[in-house]
């Protein structure tokens, strides 16, 4: 039971490059990647809404809750 | 950062002296028992042998008590030496900025359980201390000295233990939270 992020899937989709989307909201690469690997603890509202503004997505587009 | 840094560095090199000083120390110390080191002048002057043993001692030391006297003094010594080596780690973490991580944790609450253990083992050296320096008495003298104490200063570093342990309780929530933020993004 955990939330993945699908983020890798979604930056795919839309052909952005992870710098990319670092440097457009504004987080580090390295800060990135503790996203994409799921190893985040916790991820801002601000920081979701920016991914989804600069993707042009849904919050359940990049989170998905697997049993 | 900087004044922790420049600190600490003045700290570890502080605790690394006092780690290999205090084995020489009390070396020397016992191969001069029961008579004090004076140096500088008179300005240093060490007793190895507490004042409450000294004055039940009514022979001349012989070389093996002395050994065996050196033997005893290393089991506290070694407790001494734990805590100064858990205090070179953690301030050579402080040096590399590293304040809030479970090493410092680690080593913080070492120091206080070597500083429990230290006070519990207490009374055991005393009593050991005394024979080994009362054995030898001459006859009409056969005091077998055992000595168990507890003052203030006893006191005061079992507080201190406990809050040491505290410390380092509240430095692993600190741990979490610094965590839980590097994680937020």
């Amino acid at each position: 039971m955990s939330i993945i992020f699908n983020l890798d899937v979604m930056l795919a989709k839309r052909k952005v490059r992870s710098k990319e989307l670092a440097e457009a909201i504004g987080i580090t690469e390295q800060n990135l990647s503790i996203l994409k690997t799921g190893k985040a603890k916790a991820i801002r509202i601000a920081t979701l809404n920016a991914i989804c503004e600069y993707l042009s997505c849904q919050p359940g587009d990049i989170l998905e809750y697997q049993k | 950062m900087t004044n922790i840094k420049r600190v600490s560095i003045f700290f570890r090199v502080f605790f690394q002296i006092l780690f290999i000083a205090i084995p020489v120390i009390q070396l020397i110390g016992w191969m001069h028992a029961p008579s004090p080191i004076v140096t500088l002048g008179g300005m240093i002057n060490m007793t190895i042998i507490p004042n409450e043993y000294e004055k039940h001692i009514f022979h001349v030391l012989t070389t093996s008590e002395k050994m065996m006297g050196f033997l005893v003094s290393v089991v506290p010594m070694a407790i001494e030496l734990f805590i100064l080596y858990s205090l070179i780690k953690l301030f050579r973490l402080y040096e590399q900025a590293e304040i809030f991580s479970i090493n410092n944790v680690r080593y913080i609450r070492n120091i206080g359980y070597a500083l429990l253990i230290g006070q519990l083992i207490q009374p055991f050296y005393q009593v050991v201390m005394g024979l080994v320096l009362t054995l030898g008495n001459p006859v009409g003298h056969h005091l077998r000295f055992v000595a168990i104490t507890l003052d203030q200063t006893n006191i005061g570093i079992i507080l201190t233990g406990l809050l040491v342990i505290l410390i380092s309780w509240i430095m692993a929530e600190g741990c979490k939270l610094r965590e839980e933020q590097q994680l937020t993004i």
